[in-house]
């Protein structure tokens, strides 16, 4: 395993967010170009920014931390996105929430590559690890919300499994054939949704 | 991912053969001392394997090509150890499944520079490699030990199967340094409860 990095300073006065904005933007456009997360270093977001490598250093002092926040801001869009509050008036099934919940991010990945690329790079089996735990309890949470049952360890445990069989899944089509087939797909779903009836009674 | 140049080169000759088993049992070593691919480097290998390293870049052009020996041989090992205990045939295969998953575990157990490869991969594609192969392999053991019906779906289905109880195994080794009982547990519910889903769809859409 890599040691954790130093965490990352955020910038705080407006040159240094729109700096720190900007260093974002141009490593994500490098991942995406490049379909991989080789090409990024602390020197091509230096080159491709125009900012001096010191004031990236400065935010980020290595590539690894770097990744790490493009991949915790990846994770939050995706939490947000489909998991931010529970619909209070919801009539759906556990089960069909699911689905749907995986068709969602199925789509949200089509959408954004980047956060599959990094998902896919080893330095990030910690991060990503942290990640599912993440999606794992806020999922729990809703799924709850549903059944009107309490949130016991159990079913966090169940849905951070849940989530990493998904991204499993997901991944391999992507390893393969650079996008998530429907084929992949289906197996993904009946594979989360086998498992989750297997726990959830 | 990683750049490719080139796969290993095998040997042929006695010596040559003698010397990249050397490599690869001196790359072997240093990752159990590590306990992680981190310190994996030619250099380090060559050192070790007391080779010089220009027979070593002659063998193996980068380290990838390395690990990618190495992901051979101890998939080799692993498929060879399952196929010789599973001989007996027994209809159950939940139940054949369920053994094949401890005796993988155990082998983890016993296999340290298994458990490293396997689950902190260095690249996604190799590690996506090994699952293709050892998903074949355990589709043919269901095959000829519990008479499931041979099929594209099947083999399809166990190279998914392999890709789910490894990322179990792997959240565990991750969190706990080892695969607890628990999410053992889990990971043969779960490799269990979708392979039913590809094996038992299958008989009902040809009762039909």
């Amino acid at each position: 395993m890599k040691s954790a990095e130093k965490a990352t300073r955020v910038g705080i006065k407006r040159p240094g967010i729109e700096r720190y904005n900007a260093i974002i933007q141009a490593a994500e456009a490098i991942i995406a170009e490049e379909c991989s997360i080789v090409g990024l270093s602390i020197q091509s977001v230096a080159c491709r920014t125009r900012i001096p490598r010191v004031s990236v250093y400065y935010f980020f002092p290595s590539v690894n931390s770097l990744v790490e926040t493009l991949y915790e801001r990846g994770v939050e869009r995706m939490a947000t996105e489909f998991l931010g509050e529970p619909q209070s008036e919801t009539t759906q099934l556990w089960p069909d929430f699911v689905e749907s919940l995986m068709d969602q991010t199925r789509s949200h990945y089509e959408k954004n590559p980047v956060t599959m690329i990094l998902a896919l790079s080893p330095a990030s089996l910690a991060l990503l690890n942290q990640a599912h735990q993440h999606y794992g309890s806020e999922l729990a949470q809703t799924l709850a919300h549903i059944t009107g049952d309490p949130v016991s360890r159990q079913l966090v445990r169940a849905c951070e499994v849940a989530s990493e069989i998904a991204d499993c899944v997901w991944q391999k089509s992507f390893v393969e054939h650079q996008i998530i087939l429907p084929a992949f797909h289906r197996q993904a779903k009946n594979a989360v949704m086998a498992y989750l009836k297997s726990v959830i009674r | 991912m990683a750049s490719k140049k080139g796969s290993a080169r095998a040997p042929t000759r006695r010596p040559g053969i003698d010397r990249y088993d050397k490599v690869l049992g001196a790359a072997e070593e240093i990752i159990l001392e590590n306990e992680s691919l981190d310190g994996l480097t030619l250099q380090a290998i060559a050192a070790k394997a007391k080779v010089p390293r220009v027979s070593l870049y002659y063998f193996f052009p980068s380290i990838d090509a390395v690990i990618e020996a190495l992901y051979q041989r101890i998939l080799t090992r692993l498929i060879s150890e399952l196929s010789q205990s599973f001989t007996e045939p027994d209809k159950d295969w939940k139940k054949v499944m369920t053994r094949l998953m401890a005796e993988v575990r155990s082998h983890y157990r016993r296999n340290t520079v298994t458990t490293v490869l396997a689950l902190t991969p260095p690249s996604p594609k190799m590690i996506n490699e090994a699952h293709i192969v050892y998903g074949e392999a355990v589709a043919s053991m269901l095959v000829a030990i519990s008479g499931v019906p041979e099929s594209k779906n099947l083999r399809m289905g166990c190279e998914i199967a392999a890709e789910i109880g490894t990322t179990i195994f792997r959240k565990s080794y991750l969190e706990e340094g080892t695969i607890t009982d628990s999410y053992f547990a889990e990971s043969v519910n779960a490799v269990i409860a979708y392979l039913s889903t590809v094996i038992e769809t299958k008989r009902v859409k040809k009762r039909k």
